[in-house]
């Protein structure tokens, strides 16, 4: 309670009226889209209380796919927190990402029971085809891999998320043959 | 809604059920979904319809029946008739034999009878039985009846004293009696109060809670509720994984429903009961399972723990008294209301009552969810209900209690699962992950694995953790790139426990755990690896031979 009071009143001096919040989306470099209006709409529900700024963080992410810091930065002025406690909240969770994840996304899961059943394997398998690295994105932002600390469908395991599909019992060849197959298609869709 | 019309909807519905003759439950959990569980409800929706015995067969949608090795899984009752491997095809045929000619496919059953029997379904009572969107569905099967129990015969001291004669402890890990903490919070200065149940499953392995809150989501709320009713709680947090999209979405369905029927919010079913759920997103950070830093992440900061006292039950969340239960803690508590704490404390070990729900995975044979009473041996566990280990390997270590829990060897599978012993053994009950390790795995190479969750899930708060667990990975990176000395193995040992004995919260103190179990139970590997430079499994000394990494 206490850490959270002096935030407040340290905080006092960038209170702002929702005029220049305006002009401070602009000088963020975001523009004033529909997706700021969602994000801005979510705030007001909860009534731009600090302790919603998980929530808040939540909904910025499932906004726009990602959470760069201009977003947090204008996060941080319409709750009355300092940036420094929106940004070190953002980056201590790490389910927020704070980069653009590419067209495609893989997420493989790191939990123990895939672990154990190869999956190291297959990860290094995705990087060495794909030349992508964990936590990252190919050159040409057409893919991205994740690893993700188990996401519980461990008895299908090992497990691997690709575009929100999960495919269980992976085999290296299958999730290689599945990449390639969806570059592919995306190739042919954009020539 | 008033009290008696609890009694009324589950005439209702049982009446509504017995129409039918048989009942087809598709289970819809994350585990069965991906091996296309939706699209098979829809064809037996379709094929009831196509056959005209609609008017004779139920079909639902149902949660986790556990077999989750041989899903898409479907139940038929009455009998419990598990299918497993259900495909449209094998659909058609379980219409129309089992269905309309009333004969079971003998040859599509899950035929695995200890997995069953060896049992104990408390928690899991209704998974795979009832439609988790369907509230009538959990009324039907006696829910909500406890709490009519406690607003309408029982005082909140009542309630807690009957908790208290159960014997039940918390099933987060760490045991602590839940009477205990009930009568300290509701002794505790202060309000308003609150609940938090902990549904941030963090641990890698382990998916029990997060079946039981897609399964049975009013068990959870009733769960609340009564644990509102006893200790003063007008508000309750359930803090869930971010990574549950599903449990995420069968408890906002869930708290809806609830509202509507006024079962949560004001005047709980025409008491002076008021009651409101409210459910909080974790975001990945396995250290919120700590209970003062889920605190912190329900307040919007960084779960970042702090020094106990103040204990969370005198000063909590916002400052006020706030009690924190598991799920699994949580849907107990109806059970016992309902048969009484005495019949509750009868099941399980002695020091131990009722039972735990146990992830197992790894290189065995039937992984899945189950329900065992505590007490039960690993062996059982691993051999009689997991079925063993498949290709005919030989079982190496079972590690017990996630990531921060202990790899035992298989000398101690006859030891009997309960806190205590699982203690003196070196592991922890944690949130009941069991992963059987075969001889294909290196086990440096896995307590070096579970440093390395441990070091990323660090906090940074305390410097034992922050740096004593890097500490540890750098010699483990040493010893498998053929780099480590002899004298590294006492190194290991004095790291280890000195991070146990000093640092700040549970994280911390158990996550030198696999490191202290392997070297307490396979030291020759150590050995072998630091003097011999050999890996039986093959997994060290491999791409970075000969790097000198200094």
């Amino acid at each position: 309670m206490d850490t959270k009071k002096n935030l407040r009143s340290s905080s006092q001096s960038i209170l702002l009226s929702p005029k220049k919040k305006d002009n401070s989306a602009v000088n963020l470099g975001l523009k004033n889209d529909k997706r700021l209006l969602k994000l801005e709409n979510f705030m007001r529900k909860m009534n731009y209380k600090g302790c919603a700024l998980l929530e808040i963080l939540h909904k910025a992410q499932e906004i726009y796919g990602y959470i760069n810091k201009n977003v947090l930065a204008y996060i941080a002025e319409a709750i009355e927190l300092p940036a420094s406690h929106v940004f070190g909240v953002a980056t201590f969770y790490s389910y927020f990402k704070q980069q653009q994840p590419g067209k495609h996304v893989i997420t493989a899961c790191l939990g123990t029971a895939c672990y154990v059943k190869g999956v190291e394997e297959i990860i290094c398998a995705i990087e060495k085809n794909f030349s992508v690295k964990r936590g990252g994105s190919s050159d040409d932002g057409k893919l991205s891999l994740f690893i993700t600390r188990c996401i519980g469908a461990c008895a299908i395991g090992p497990a691997i998320i690709i575009d929100d599909d999960i495919i269980g019992n992976v085999t290296e060849d299958l999730v290689l043959e599945k990449i390639t197959s969806i570059l592919e298609r995306e190739k042919i869709e954009t020539c | 809604m008033r009290l008696a019309d609890i009694q009324k909807i589950a005439e209702i519905e049982v009446d509504f059920q017995r129409a039918y003759k048989y009942r087809i439950n598709v289970c819809c959990s994350s585990g069965c979904i991906p091996l296309g569980a939706i699209n098979l409800l829809k064809t037996f929706q379709d094929l009831v319809t196509e056959h005209g015995v609609i008017e004779n067969c139920l079909v639902a949608r149902t949660g986790c029946v556990g077999t989750c090795s041989v899903g898409p899984v479907v139940v038929v009752e009455p009998g419990d008739y598990i299918y497993e491997k259900v495909t449209p095809e094998k659909a058609r045929k379980i219409v129309i034999d089992h269905i309309i000619l009333g004969l079971p496919v003998k040859k599509l059953l899950f035929e695995n009878k200890t997995f069953i029997e060896k049992q104990h379904r408390l928690v899991l009572r209704n998974a795979g039985k009832i439609d988790p969107y369907r509230i009538e569905d959990y009324i039907a099967s006696g829910g909500y009846s406890a709490l009519v129990k406690c607003l309408t015969k029982l005082s909140p001291q009542e309630v807690i004293d009957e908790i208290a004669a159960s014997g039940l402890r918390g099933r987060g890990g760490a045991g602590f009696p839940t009477a205990k903490k009930w009568s300290f919070v509701s002794r505790a200065h202060g309000s308003p109060k609150y609940i938090i149940a902990n549904l941030d499953e963090g641990d890698p392995g382990v998916f029990a809670n997060r079946t039981l809150a897609e399964a049975d989501p009013h068990a959870l709320i009733e769960g609340l509720l009564i644990a509102g009713y006893a200790i003063g709680a007008e508000k309750a947090f359930i803090y869930t994984r971010a990574e549950y999209p599903l449990a995420i979405d069968t408890l906002k369905k869930a708290i809806n429903k609830a509202s509507e029927l006024n079962i949560i919010g004001k005047n709980v079913l025409g008491t002076s009961l008021n009651f409101d759920i409210e459910i909080r997103l974790g975001a990945g950070a396995f250290v919120a399972g700590e209970e003062t830093a889920i605190i912190a992440s329900v307040e919007g900061r960084r779960a970042m723990p702090r020094p106990r006292p103040p204990y969370p039950a005198t000063a909590g969340l916002w400052g006020k008294p706030t009690v924190i239960q598991n799920v699994e803690t949580l849907a107990n508590i109806p059970l016992i209301l309902q048969n009484g704490g005495a019949w509750f404390s009868k099941i399980g070990s002695p020091n131990c009552a009722g039972t735990k729900c146990f992830s197992i995975t790894g290189k065995i044979n039937n992984p899945g969810l189950i329900e065992v009473p505590m007490g039960i041996t690993l062996r059982e566990v691993i051999f009689d209900i997991g079925g063993g280990i498949p290709e005919n390997r030989s079982l190496k270590a079972v590690l017990v209690g996630g990531p921060s829990g202990g790899c035992l060897p298989d000398i101690l599978l006859d030891l009997p699962i309960d806190y205590e012993s699982l203690k003196t053994a070196g592991a922890i009950m944690g949130s009941g992950g069991i992963v059987a390790i075969d001889d294909q795995s290196c086990l440096i190479d896995t307590a070096k694995f579970f440093i390395d969750f441990c070091v990323a899930e660090s906090c940074g708060k305390c410097t034992p953790c922050r740096v004593g667990l890097v500490k540890i990975k750098e010699i483990f990176k040493k010893i498998m790139q053929g780099e480590g000395k002899i004298e590294d193995i006492n190194l290991l040992s004095k790291l280890s426990t000195f991070i146990t004995e000093t640092s700040l919260c549970g994280l911390g103190q158990t996550a030198p755990n696999p490191v202290l179990t392997t070297l307490r139970y396979f030291k020759q590997e150590y050995v072998e690896h630091l003097v011999d430079r050999s890996c039986k499994a093959d997994k060290c000394f491999k791409e970075n031979k000969g790097v000198n990494i200094n």
